[in-house]
């Protein structure tokens, strides 16, 4: 028994030695030039020099080749925790006062190096437990190992101490360097007890196989700049050993403890059945790995994941959002909610400019800042298309020292970002996300990338179409404020134009009494005199109308177009009555017309145009009628009167601009422009056919909603 | 004698002037289109035109523009409801002698046609 604890010693210290030596040949090349890698490579070599040699000195023969083992093993022993606490105060730029142990440090290694020569450190070896040959210690060997402990807890300490007062992606950091590291002193440490005649069963030899997992999860932390969860991680290796633990074990335990059995009902045999188990365990092996990691991470995750779910839904329902702010918003607010981070804030494209710029924020800074297309940050976010997270792009600049990563930095600095999520429609780069650390102080895992790049790229299309319909929008107001503009500026100049006519005979009448030109007509006198009245009477009604077309609001509501028609004719039932004009009117009651205010002003000025006109003053008949087109988005209006024609009026030139507008139809010209204003401003066709004896015939095409495109 | 041609499409205005006018000697010719404007300054040869510039089909401007092409020693005083000064410059760089916006003062048009008198006068050498 003791020869087999002594090769199980053996092992481990050799394992612990070969994985070392890989460890320091891997970082020295990954990168010897880096600072951090040369020291954890020496940290490496230190303890391969340890386990090797001790591998070697526990089972030699020779007591004098065991002592000579055993001396050459201290030399690394003696820096183990030296070469550790100088690569804690690098890693965490540890510098000033506290930076001046580290060279005192290497001198009392120096001095601890020439006394392992002599006896005052390494009295002598002698058979152990089950070693052939351990160490008695020398006078001052108490003082070095109390010194050694106490150097490790040091460089322990430091690292604790970051990792507890840190966050975010550096705390994550130091969970690779903090754990492993306690973990691997506990398991080592109990080498050093033999020395003292103690030992401690199980734990020698098997916790020196906690050694080299602080090398290793330190190497991967210092060349990897996106690391994982940890407790994924050790989630995986756990895993990964027991189920290889189990695949291997029974076997080998068949082969192993059941062999004069299996021997005895198998025969010669016997080896296929540890064979066939090895096959058949190996084959399940990595299923039930992987059944088995899914459902732990699927525990350790399980909030992350209700968290994805639910930014996932919220991204599908952010395409149903027509609003561009309130879609903005939003997408603040989901990405703040659900993932419990300080800031959001959306940086979208501004084509016209050729810039990134700030649009909104939720826990963020009102900072406005905008990033030209040409920034190397932008550069960056289009050619790689993933998420950039601040402490890796910071790590990599203290790498690197290059310009292109400085830029990016000081980019995420300023935004600021502790990550960057691109927003992409098709290949282009619209926008991006800017979002802070998690207030729990969790890292980003990569699963939280992945979701944060879907929701990016989903909430880009909901963006864009926003985007469109906002600028619809606003070009569409622009275009509704130019027409309405355009249409009241040439309203009043018609109406301008009417009243200074209409005051100039009033003007004249007075000017004429004034200078005596009515002495020797009174008659004219009477007759200028009840025209001015009469005249003062059109101007009132015409600036009701004009007040009341201007004043005409901008909202939207659907009509029914005979109940239109309908008020139209209302506002003329006395001259409909006393003139004794008839109508027909043939309209379907479900046609509905989308329209502004003054929708029905064209209706009342319509019927007010024919009813003042030539021809109607002793009766006649105005028909109206309507159907949908064939387009099914327009609407024809068509109105006969029974007057007489324009063309009449033309000729006597009693007409200005083809409408009806001598001394009796006044009013018709005011009604008429309105009428067509009021049709322009909803994108219709106005049409006017006049013809001898036939009266007026209005044909006039409406959009259903002139909001929307006709079909 | 001094002939005047009065044109505006409101025949009340037409009537106005031309009484205001006639109380004072002058000959004067109306019409209230630009149409019988022209057909009227061919057939009369009026010495000043008073010319309303808006009005349906034939318009003043264009009226103005024949007139000062056929007789171009005629006087011609634009009338407008509008105080545009494009169309009050357009008017003048065809010819126009004088612009008037209505509703305007009967001692303003005489005024402006005792003016437009003495040119022609100078002009014919009468004195």
């Amino acid at each position: 028994m003791p020869d087999f604890i002594l090769n199980q010693y053996f092992i481990a210290l050799l394992t612990t030695g070969i994985i070392n030596a890989g460890l320091g040949i891997f970082l020295i090349l990954k990168g010897f030039n880096k600072r951090l890698n040369q020291l954890l490579a020496l940290y490496s070599l230190s303890l391969c020099i340890w386990s090797i040699f001790e591998a070697f000195g526990i089972t030699r023969y020779n007591e004098s080749l065991a002592l000579v083992l055993w001396r050459i093993n201290h030399t690394g022993v003696i820096f183990i925790p030296i070469f550790l606490t100088h690569f804690v105060f690098l890693l965490l730029d540890i510098k000033g006062k506290r930076a001046k142990l580290i060279p005192i440090s290497y001198v009392i290694g120096c001095i601890l190096l020439v006394l392992d020569a002599t006896p005052l450190l390494i009295l002598e070896v002698v058979p152990k437990f089950s070693f052939r040959y351990f160490i008695n210690p020398g006078h001052l060997y108490y003082v070095f190992f109390w010194s050694w402990i106490a150097w490790a807890i040091y460089g322990n300490f430091e690292l604790f101490k970051e990792y507890f007062r840190s966050s975010g992606y550096r705390r994550n950091q130091m969970k690779y360097f903090c754990w492993p590291l306690l973990f691997s002193y506990l398991g080592g440490v109990p080498n050093f007890f033999p020395t003292f005649n103690i030992e401690i069963p199980v734990l020698m030899p098997y916790g020196t196989y906690a050694i080299p997992v602080y090398a290793i999860f330190a190497t991967y932390a210092i060349i990897r700049y996106k690391l994982i969860s940890i407790n994924i991680v050790i989630t995986r290796a756990a895993i990964f050993i027991m189920v290889y633990l189990i695949v291997l074990g029974i076997p080998f335990g068949l082969a192993g403890w059941f062999r004069p059995w299996l021997m005895g009902v198998f025969g010669q045999n016997w080896f296929w059945i540890p064979m066939l188990s090895l096959l058949g365990l190996a084959t399940l092996g990595p299923f039930v790995f992987i059944f088995l990691q899914k459902k732990a991470e699927g525990e350790i995750l399980k909030d992350q994941r209700h968290n994805h779910t639910i930014l996932m839904a919220a991204a599908q329902s952010l395409t149903l959002v027509r609003e561009f702010h309130k879609l903005l918003n939003l997408l603040v607010r989901i990405l703040t909610k659900t993932l419990g981070i300080k800031y959001a804030t959306v940086y979208l494209c501004n084509r016209e400019k050729n810039q990134y710029v700030f649009c909104v924020t939720r826990g963020g800074e009102q900072n406005h800042m905008a990033l030209n297309s040409g920034n190397s940050l932008i550069k960056y976010l289009q050619g790689t298309r993933k998420p950039l997270v601040y402490e890796e792009v910071k790590r990599e600049y203290d790498d690197r020292k290059d310009i292109f990563t400085k830029e990016i930095r000081d980019a995420m600095n300023k935004i600021p970002a502790d990550l960057l999520v691109p927003t992409f429609v098709a290949d282009e780069l619209i926008g991006f996300l800017a979002l802070g650390n998690k207030r729990s102080g969790e890292v980003y895992t990569t699963e939280d990338l992945d979701v944060l790049s879907n929701l990016a790229n989903q909430s880009a299309l909901a963006i864009e179409n926003a985007q469109f319909l906002k600028e619809r929008e606003e070009m569409q107001g622009k275009l509704r404020e130019a027409e309405t503009l355009t249409t009241i500026r040439d309203l009043l100049g018609s109406f301008n134009h009417e009243l200074y006519n209409l005051l100039t005979p009033i003007s004249g009448t007075l000017q004429g009494i004034n200078m005596g030109l009515y002495e020797e007509k009174p008659e004219r006198l009477k007759s200028d005199v009840e025209k001015s009245i009469t005249t003062t009477f059109f101007i009132k009604t015409y600036l009701g109308w004009v007040r009341e077309y201007v004043e005409s609001g901008d909202k939207v509501a659907a009509y029914q177009l005979s109940e239109l028609i309908n008020r139209g004719i209302a506002y003329s039932s006395d001259k409909f009555e006393k003139q004794n004009i008839s109508k027909r009117v043939s309209v379907n009651p479900k046609i509905f017309v989308v329209g502004y205010e003054c929708l029905p002003l064209l209706f009342k000025h319509l019927i007010i145009h024919s009813i003042y006109g030539y021809g109607m003053e002793s009766g006649g008949t105005i028909d109206i009628s309507a159907r949908i087109l064939e387009d099914r988005s327009t609407v024809e209006i068509i109105q006969t009167d029974t007057g007489d024609d324009l063309t009449k009026y033309i000729k006597e030139g009693s007409t200005m601009g083809g409408k009806k507008f001598a001394e009796k139809g006044k009013l018709g010209g005011t009604s008429y422009f309105i009428a067509q204003a009021v049709v322009s401003k909803h994108k219709g066709s106005f049409e006017v056919e006049t013809t001898g004896g036939k009266g007026t015939k209005f044909r006039i095409r409406l959009p259903l909603d002139f909001n929307r495109p006709a079909a | 004698m001094i002939k005047f041609l009065v044109v505006d499409d409101e025949p009340g205005v037409v009537d106005q002037v031309r009484d205001f006018l006639e109380l004072r000697n002058y000959a004067v010719v109306t019409a209230t289109s630009g149409e019988k404007a022209l057909e009227l300054a061919k057939k009369e040869n009026p010495n000043i035109v008073v010319l309303d510039i808006r009005m349906p089909g034939t318009t003043g401007i264009d009226v103005l523009k024949e007139v000062k092409k056929n007789s171009p020693k005629a006087r011609v005083i634009m009338l407008t409801g509008v105080e545009d000064e494009a169309t009050k410059n357009m008017a003048m760089e065809l010819g126009a002698s004088g612009y008037l916006t209505k509703p305007y003062s009967y001692s303003e048009l005489l005024d402006m046609s005792r003016k437009l008198i003495n040119e022609i006068c100078q002009e014919d050498g009468i004195k």
